[in-house]
């Protein structure tokens, strides 16, 4: 945040009159990997999702061959939605939210490097399956438990600081940058900082919490929250800043109160 | 334990997520389609709040008043009934997602807080940061898999509507779907089927949607006899920002928290705009309706930077003005607008809370769509729509913050509806005639034509032109002849379709080829709003004719109809129910004059 | 309560355990027992065979020592081998520590297998063939012996270092794995204290190694009044 009242951007001042993106390709799940540049006009405001829509049009390489159009993901373009994840430049991040300019200015060059995260199924090119991590939501019930949807009155109350809270480890968009980034995640031995701090987000409400026993036991199995090995690169990674090493510790608090020490209260 | 009713709801947005939990409560199953993963719906980008009458500040005020303000928004188009039922209905909506832990912000005594917002004069608004919409479509989405856990919901994310199946007696009895990765086709049989597709601003190109909102599952069913309401009415948001691949949207909560719209007051003012002084800034908005000031509804807001860009008043001369919120306390903005502030740096680099923001209206919302009865239901027996897909709540111009209420009334009353229409449908023989199989035989033919197809068009260049002409010619402001004019060029265009050649020889996971259907299915919808547009000579709401300045209740208080025939939309009018609050004339210059 | 604990779930809280209390206890008491190195043969001898005459044990060297040693570091290469570690891509501060405790896990196995087949049983080849249990009378002569060779002095200075490490920042994992220690102020306090910890168990160890070929280790003699007296000649000759 600034402090002298005003922030500008720092911009390229010289700007390449192109620019080139490296694109890792795989036909299909399971191909084999296969990279192909390709060459657009330098324009100021391009961010790598308008760079693809324009290769999409006309798909040729810097060779000069014509090729099968890159695949991706993309819906939102306001990096709320999280389909749009990639890895750019070696670090996994919302491609309509990565300026081309501020690639360049980063790495210095004039080419930039485009993957599809390494941590899911690739279906495509640079697209992905991700159902891994809504299964992961169902294994830790990250939902309140109502008697129905009918009207029933206003919920508890709730403290706005508390409220605050929960929309922190709310505003997660399951993109999975935290996943990709996580030395430990991977080939299901993992579940992740992503539905961790999603049992946490309904262990805090004063109605979720009721429930809490049945989130915190879909925490303590073989691929549970015992994998987490601290390197937090996941809250460094994370496009939404949800606090999720903070969430980490504070479930681990309620197993070791809950869990491993709840039989001194009987 | 399955009651042997089973409901397919296209979309899972907002509308369909909440059909989908009533439709399980309820002990019915539900095939859920939808082209993403149901948490990445279009509904995540509503920034600002749902609206509910809930008064909890002391302002007297009611859902009564809420439908008041919603149909004088609305320039008196909505059918009111409907729209009494939302207002009555919102308090208990807001409620519900409060019991779902929807982080709603507070008051220090721990109870809903509430903000005003665009075309009210009531702190009416509930919100939960600056992302409600993406709170808000998170507990549904948790519920929702919450019923997906106990097998009564099945979703299909990935899939893409290609056709409605109808029997012989134009009954909806399913649908045909495609799957995005191996363009395999798949029928679902359905006692009912529910549309929440949203909107379709891709039409126009670059707007404030989602690139899931081509519109194309709506175009389907009006091209198989839903009828299609108010297409012309589309919602230009007064302050998107401008962007290369999308327009953004800033949120109206950066006007209801007290942001202020100016541009220099000499043309061309070369300065930072902080180093103009507040004598030399104009603030048109305050100064034409001192009531409402920055805070007049979207269409007004709209109109009026559209015409100060126009008149060359625009700041640098561009078609922009400034959006100003640095008079705010920083840390106050931070709390109350980080998310939508924060979404300005990252896609522009400047700090809003010290520099003001540059704005310029954008394609945002659509409040035509599948025409509906007050009970959701379209025309075509055992077809059912909710939320912006439908047309049945906002008039002529939709209300900041209505929209996410609009959903979630629409989801849930089309779920019991289509409960009801399930439990006495005539089953007949629809499972075993065939009719699926046909269906899918035809869409897998139009599919391989789309792949076989070489004429060298290029769908991309298609889609780039429609977006253009519509954007120029049928947004804010809008003239016969160029109306006209479009119309022949999407007639070209959807000739031109025919020519296409897909670029892409792989079509495992392709995106030509479903870009290529859902194109198709845009400029069948392109017609219906250009030519609404053409045939409405009054100006109400968002449709703005310069040739005829002012609403016509004589003539035009009617919903327009479009029904697909070969050639050309047939349209035809019918009347509006404004038995609740009778039709004044709308002006945001002075307070509002009370007819109730 | 109905809580179900799994297999990995019981054995990685084993295994912060065993890294703290067993042997982090036994890591404070060997350094202890080592600095007395300091002041000469005779005391270290003398504090060598005050262990061998601890009650059991045999059975605390096995059930308090060698088991969960054995477990900790077997467990551990598992949980490393688990690892996709990217510190290249990812180069934050705490990703090289989680980098490090493996590295040094990693090295820590091969180390310490490797020192207690050098000290308590003799049998590396070629190297000190009488082990030091059973001989306490000897064991400053057998570890100086060693410690003249520099790459062996200089290899348990490495392993001194990296244990201290190891242990220090096991500390801050425990308080983190066991919800002890949760918001970024008091994981930054809380680390603070560790790689002070580290830096002193690292100084002491290596202050003891040294002391087996220079009196009084890196410390002026002035500071170990009896250096002068038990001494040996051998010794001065370094």
């Amino acid at each position: 945040m600034s402090t002298n009242g005003h922030t500008e951007k720092k911009r390229l001042t010289d700007p390449p009159a192109t620019v080139k993106f490296r694109i890792q390709r795989r036909e299909k799940e399971g191909a084999s990997a296969y990279w192909e540049t390709f060459e657009i006009k330098y324009r100021r405001n391009l961010n790598v999702i308008s760079a693809l829509m324009e290769i999409r049009k006309e798909p040729v390489t810097v060779d000069g061959k014509r090729t099968t159009p890159p695949v991706w993901d993309m819906s939102c373009l306001e990096q709320v939605c999280g389909i749009c994840t990639m890895v750019i430049d070696g670090r996994v991040r919302q491609s309509c939210s990565a300026l081309v300019d501020d690639l360049l200015l980063a790495s210095g060059g004039d080419t930039i490097s485009l993957q599809p995260m390494s941590k899911f199924p690739n279906v495509r090119d640079l697209k992905v399956d991700r159902s891994q991590m809504f299964e992961h939501l169902k294994q830790v019930h990250a939902w309140i438990e109502l008697d129905g949807s009918h009207a029933l009155g206003p919920g508890p109350h709730v403290s706005n600081e508390l409220a605050q809270e929960r929309y922190a480890l709310s505003r997660c968009m399951t993109c999975g940058c935290c996943l990709e980034a996580c030395p430990q995640y991977g080939d299901g031995n993992y579940i992740g900082p992503q539905a961790i701090a999603q049992a946490r987000l309904f262990n805090m409400h004063p109605v979720g919490q009721i429930t809490k026993e049945e989130r915190l036991d879909g925490l303590m199995g073989d691929d549970g929250i015992t994998a987490c090995g601290n390197a937090q690169n996941c809250v460094k990674a994370c496009p939404m800043s949800v606090p999720l090493t903070k969430a980490i510790y504070e479930t681990n608090r309620d197993i070791t109160v809950d869990a491993l020490f709840g039989w001194l209260k009987k | 334990m399955s009651s042997g009713i089973k409901i397919a709801i296209v979309g899972g947005g907002l509308a369909g997520l909440a059909a989908a939990m009533k439709i399980a409560e309820a002990g019915h199953d539900v095939d859920l389609i939808s082209v993403v993963p149901v948490k990445r719906s279009h509904s995540v980008c509503a920034q600002g709040g749902i609206n509910g009458a809930v008064n909890t500040k002391g302002e007297g005020d009611s859902p009564a008043k809420h439908l008041d303000d919603t149909v004088y928004g609305g320039d008196f188009l909505a059918n009111q009934p409907p729209v009494k039922r939302m207002c009555d209905m919102a308090p208990e909506i807001i409620y519900l997602f409060d019991r779902m832990g929807v982080p709603f912000s507070r008051t220090q005594e721990g109870l809903l807080d509430f903000r005003r917002f665009g075309g009210t004069l009531h702190h009416r608004t509930a919100f939960a940061g600056a992302s409600t919409g993406q709170q808000l479509l998170y507990a549904l989405d948790e519920q929702v898999r919450k019923w997906e856990s106990a097998g009564k919901v099945n979703k299909y994310e990935g899939w893409e509507m290609l056709s409605l199946v109808l029997d012989d007696a134009q009954v909806c009895r399913g649908l045909i779907a495609m799957n995005l990765q191996t363009l395999e086709l798949k029928a679902f049989a359905a006692d009912a089927v529910i549309m929440a597709t949203g909107g379709p601003g891709l039409i126009f190109g670059k707007s404030t949607n989602s690139m899931t909102c081509t519109g194309s599952a709506t175009s389907i069913c009006y091209q198989q006899g839903a009828k299609y309401a108010n297409g012309e009415f589309i919602q230009v948001h007064p302050t998107s920002i401008p962007g290369e691949d999308k327009l953004r949207l800033m949120s109206e909560s950066a006007r209801g928290e007290g942001g202020r719209v100016w541009v220099p007051k000499a043309d061309g003012d070369a300065r930072r705009p902080q180093d103009i002084p507040e004598s030399e800034r104009w603030y048109f908005l305050e100064e034409k309706y001192p009531a409402y000031g920055n805070l007049v509804p979207r269409d007004i807001a709209t109109r009026e930077i559209f015409q100060v860009c126009l008149e060359g008043h625009g700041v640098g001369g561009e078609n922009q003005v400034y959006l100003d919120l640095t008079h705010i306390d920083p840390e106050t903005l931070t709390r109350k607008l980080g998310a939508i502030l924060e979404i300005y740096e990252m896609f522009v680099g400047d700090d809003p809370r010290f520099v003001p923001m540059r704005i310029f209206p954008g394609v945002h919302y659509s409040m035509g769509g599948l025409w509906v009865d007050f009970e959701q239901r379209t025309n075509i027996p055992g077809l059912f729509a909710a939320g912006e897909c439908d047309y049945s709540i906002h008039g002529a111009n939709r209300l900041g913050a209505n929209s996410l209420v609009s959903c979630v009334y629409g989801g849930f009353t089309a779920a019991p509806s289509a409960i009801e229409y399930a439990k006495n449908v005539e089953r007949g023989a629809s499972e075993v005639n065939g009719i699926h199989d046909a269906e899918l035989k035809r869409q897998q033919e139009l599919n391989d034509a789309v792949i076989k197809s070489e004429g060298g068009e290029n769908q991309y260049q298609i889609h780039e032109e429609l977006g253009k002409w519509m954007t120029d010619n049928v947004t804010v402001v809008r003239y016969n002849d160029r109306l006209k004019a479009t119309d022949e060029k999407i007639l070209e265009l959807q000739d031109r379709m025919k020519r296409i050649s897909i670029n892409d020889s792989n079509l495992w996971a392709t995106q030509a080829v479903p870009h290529a259907r859902q194109l198709s299915n845009m400029l069948e919808l392109a017609r219906v709003i250009t030519l609404g547009a053409l045939n409405r000579n009054e100006s109400r709401g968002a449709h703005y004719k310069p040739d005829f300045p002012d609403r016509d209740d004589e003539n035009f208080m009617k919903t327009t109809i479009a029904e697909y025939s070969a050639e050309s939309p047939v349209f035809s009018y019918e009347a509006v129910d404004v038995s609740l609050v009778e039709p004044r004339k709308r002006d945001y210059s002075s307070g509002k004059s009370k007819s109730h | 309560m109905a809580m179900k604990f799994s297999r990995t779930f019981l054995l990685r809280k084993l295994h912060q355990v065993t890294g703290v209390v067993p042997l982090g206890i036994f890591f404070f008491v060997h350094m202890f027992t080592n600095s007395k190195a300091m002041n000469g043969e005779a005391n270290f001898e003398k504090a060598v065979q005050e262990i061998h005459d601890i009650p059991y044990l045999l059975l605390i060297e096995i059930f308090g020592i060698f088991v969960p040693l054995l477990f900790h570091s077997v467990y551990g290469v598992i949980i490393s081998s688990e690892s996709r570690m990217n510190v290249l891509s990812y180069g934050y501060a705490r990703n090289w520590l989680y980098f490090v405790q493996r590295a040094t896990g990693i090295f820590l196995f091969v180390f310490i297998f490797f020192h207690i087949l050098n000290f308590r049983f003799g049998l590396i080849p070629g190297m000190n063939p009488t082990p030091v249990a059973g001989h306490a009378d000897q064991a400053f002569n057998i570890i100086q012996m060693e410690f003249r060779t520099t790459w062996v002095l200089v290899l348990y200075i490495a392993g001194v270092v990296a244990t201290a490490w190891h242990l220090a920042y096991g500390f801050f994992l425990f308080a983190v794995d066991w919800g002890i220690v949760i918001g970024e102020k008091a994981q930054k306090a809380t680390l603070t204290a560790c790689v002070g910890l580290a830096v002193l168990l690292s100084a002491v160890g290596i202050n003891a190694a040294v002391s087996f070929v220079r009196p009084c280790g890196i410390f002026p003699q002035i500071m170990c009044e009896e250096t002068k007296k038990s001494v040996k000649p051998a010794a001065e000759r370094f």
